[in-house]
């Protein structure tokens, strides 16, 4: 059969977009969250209780770095990995987190930044508030095998655009149209409008997002000329020393503190965090970490570094000091760079997040649209692709989008509430949030493949009105803050996620509403004609 | 410039451009006035539609500098865009008026 490119490029745009749209709007919605990560944890950690934390000393941070090796070396004395997070704005207190060997799961604790003492679970809300999305966004908490779902979903969505630009018929005179009320027309205007007014953000945040990860996609150049040594190449392209192999002789560890010290005042900035790679060994080397500073050249798109200084901990000579804002790697890596500070919004603070975090939530409903065109176009007339189980595919296709985008919705706004709901001394905290997450999110495709389309989604988004409008209260009610107590005290960060929250609900309210007034009334009589619709009547009609 | 001003600055310089290129289309004209624009007149907001926008691109530079200011610049456009077409069939002459209200609102702060 002769088709004609545009033909061919529709059947590409459909299919292809369907069979990635569920992952492709997770990641979407995830990542426009993961705009605002930081406003989120500092909501879901109460940090607006807490106030302003004072700037801290040298004298406090040496403090802090002593009693963290203390720490450390009691519970780990050997081991591949040390990080002292030091207190600071996100966090008053000492963090460590340490690695026996290289194939040991990542271990942590917090400690009194006074005494030293380890807080015990329960002493704090202990979370891991917006990096959850963060996470979700880039490999849905599934290491790498999730970085290459989300990779080929990323190829996947380049290709819609692509074909989606070919296959829409008039770009230009249909530029400002929307006709709501009119069905199937107006959802495939919707979702035209959506995705031709945000194009030149959907190609950027989909090659950007592509391209973070190029050493990971693309690895064979680095595989046949470093022996497989990811590190060796980027040491090598970065101008550091080489990594330093294990030993296995042991070494007694110097005080980190006045490494620290010579860290600071050779970067010329606060440090956040003393790593020790190799603890222990003779080739352990300490890396004094600055603090990053959202103010400084914010006019800059590349190479907003906070700087970090190398020493050998066993000789203490100074192996490498990298200052602030300043990019190694020539001009590649500087492209590179670019890229990346383009799709992680790391300038021009919130007014440029605010942007990206619209046009984020614009693209997700893109991909909305297009998943429920889909099925809106197929029920009023089956294109029969499946022969006899078109039928079954369709309602499995269905049960999908309300799942994956109701669901999923249901399950962000969710996560909100556990991190409030769940008893603070649980152990293990932050992932039990997160596996409750998934539970919700779980719960909600029972629930799609339980009841009819129309309920489903009509349910589901009436629990994310209800989730999204009742945060403030749950606020109020659990930790005895709230949004006038926030705006009161200029903390535009609390503020902010709850005044979201209420703009979110009362556009899942706006949403229902729609929903009953397209949906006649079912009649006794003749109630099956009167359901396909009311399920037809989520398109509009 | 003070970047939350030029958020908002831009944001209605991106408007006003983008609802003069559309009132240079017939169908959306007569979505807003009654007719179809005469030739002199389409070419007019034409011209003052694309004119708008690269102003916008000049004022986004002035406030952000032209690493950033052009970022800034697609995303204003789009979100402009994006309320723009999303109001247009539900208030069409509240959106074209909105390009003329939406700047004056922002002059009272500067009397305080």
């Amino acid at each position: 059969m002769k088709q004609t490119l545009r033909q061919s490029m529709s059947w590409l745009h459909t299919w292809g977009g369907l069979w990635f749209t569920w992952i492709l709007f997770a990641i979407f919605l995830t990542g426009t969250l993961g705009v605002f990560d930081d406003p989120i944890s500092h909501w879901m950690r109460e940090q607006g209780k807490i106030g302003e934390i004072a700037p801290s000393t040298v004298d406090q941070r040496s403090r802090a770095v002593e009693l963290g090796q203390r720490h450390l070396a009691a519970v780990s004395p050997r081991a591949d990995f040390w990080s002292i997070g030091l207190p600071g704005d996100e966090n008053p207190n000492i963090r460590v987190f340490w690695r026996a060997d290289e194939d040991a799961p990542f271990k942590q604790a917090q400690l009194d930044p006074l005494t030293g003492a380890e807080l015990q679970p329960g002493a704090s809300r202990e979370t891991e508030g917006g990096h959850h999305f963060v996470h979700m966004h880039f490999e849905f908490h599934a290491g790498m095998a999730g970085i290459w779902i989300v990779g080929a979903a990323t190829m996947a969505m380049l290709v819609a655009l692509v074909s989606g630009i070919i296959v829409h018929k008039k770009i230009f005179a249909d530029f400002f149209t929307f006709r709501p009320g009119k069905g199937q027309r107006s959802w495939l205007d919707g979702h035209n409008a959506l995705g031709v007014l945000t194009l030149p953000f959907l190609f950027v945040i989909s090659y950007t997002g592509l391209t973070i990860f190029w050493a990971t996609y693309m690895p064979a150049g680095v595989l046949a000329r470093y022996d497989g040594s990811e590190d060796a190449f980027f040491a090598r392209l970065s101008e550091e020393p080489a990594p330093r192999p294990l030993q296995h002789i042991d070494a007694l560890m110097p005080e980190l503190a006045p490494l620290m010290r010579r860290g600071e005042a050779a970067i010329g900035r606060e440090a956040s965090f003393v790593v020790v790679e190799h603890a222990g060994d003779r080739s352990a080397a300490v890396r004094v970490f600055g603090r990053f500073d959202p103010d400084a050249e914010n006019d800059r798109l590349v190479g907003r570094g906070s700087g970090s200084a190398l020493y050998d901990a066993i000789t203490l000579e100074t192996l490498d000091v990298q200052l602030p804002n300043t990019v190694r790697g020539g001009s590649v890596l500087q492209t590179q760079r670019t890229m990346n500070a383009l799709h992680f919004v790391r300038f021009g603070g919130y007014p440029m997040k605010w942007l990206y975090f619209i046009c984020g939530m614009a693209a997700s409903a893109m991909l909305a649209t297009g998943a429920i065109l889909f099925m809106v176009k197929r029920r009023k007339k089956s294109a029969n692709e499946f022969g006899a189980a078109t039928a079954r595919v369709y309602r499995g296709i269905e049960v999908l989008n309300v799942a994956a985008i109701a669901g999923l919705i249901l399950a962000c706004a969710a996560y909100f509430w556990i991190n409030r709901l769940l008893p603070l001394d649980v152990a293990e905290r932050g992932t039990r949030e997160i596996l409750l997450f998934f539970a919700v999110w779980l719960a909600s495709l029972a629930h799609a493949a339980l009841r009819p389309s129309l309920a489903a989604w009509r349910e589901q988004l009436a629990a994310c009105a209800l989730l999204c409008l009742g945060l403030p209260l749950l606020n109020l009610a659990t930790t005895g803050d709230w949004l006038v107590a926030a705006l009161a005290r200029g903390d535009g960060e609390t503020a902010g996620v709850e005044l979201s929250a209420i703009g979110f609900g009362l556009i899942f309210l706006a949403m229902l509403r729609q929903l009953r007034r397209r949906a006649p009334t079912l009649t006794v009589d003749r109630p099956e004609t009167a359901k396909t619709a009311a399920i037809d009547a989520i398109g509009g009609r | 410039m003070d970047p939350h001003f030029a958020l908002y600055l831009v944001f209605f310089v991106c408007y006003a451009g983008l609802l003069a290129l559309s009132l240079a289309m017939d169908r959306h004209h007569s979505q807003i006035r009654h007719g179809k624009p005469a030739p002199l007149l389409r070419r007019a907001l034409r011209l003052a539609g694309w004119s708008l926008l690269a102003l916008a691109l000049w004022l986004c530079s002035l406030a952000w500098g032209w690493a950033i200011g052009p970022v800034a610049w697609f995303g204003l456009l789009s979100t402009a865009a994006l309320g723009f077409v999303f109001l247009l069939p539900y208030a069409p002459r509240f959106a074209a008026w909105l390009a003329v209200v939406g700047p004056l609102l922002a002059l009272p702060p500067f009397f305080l």
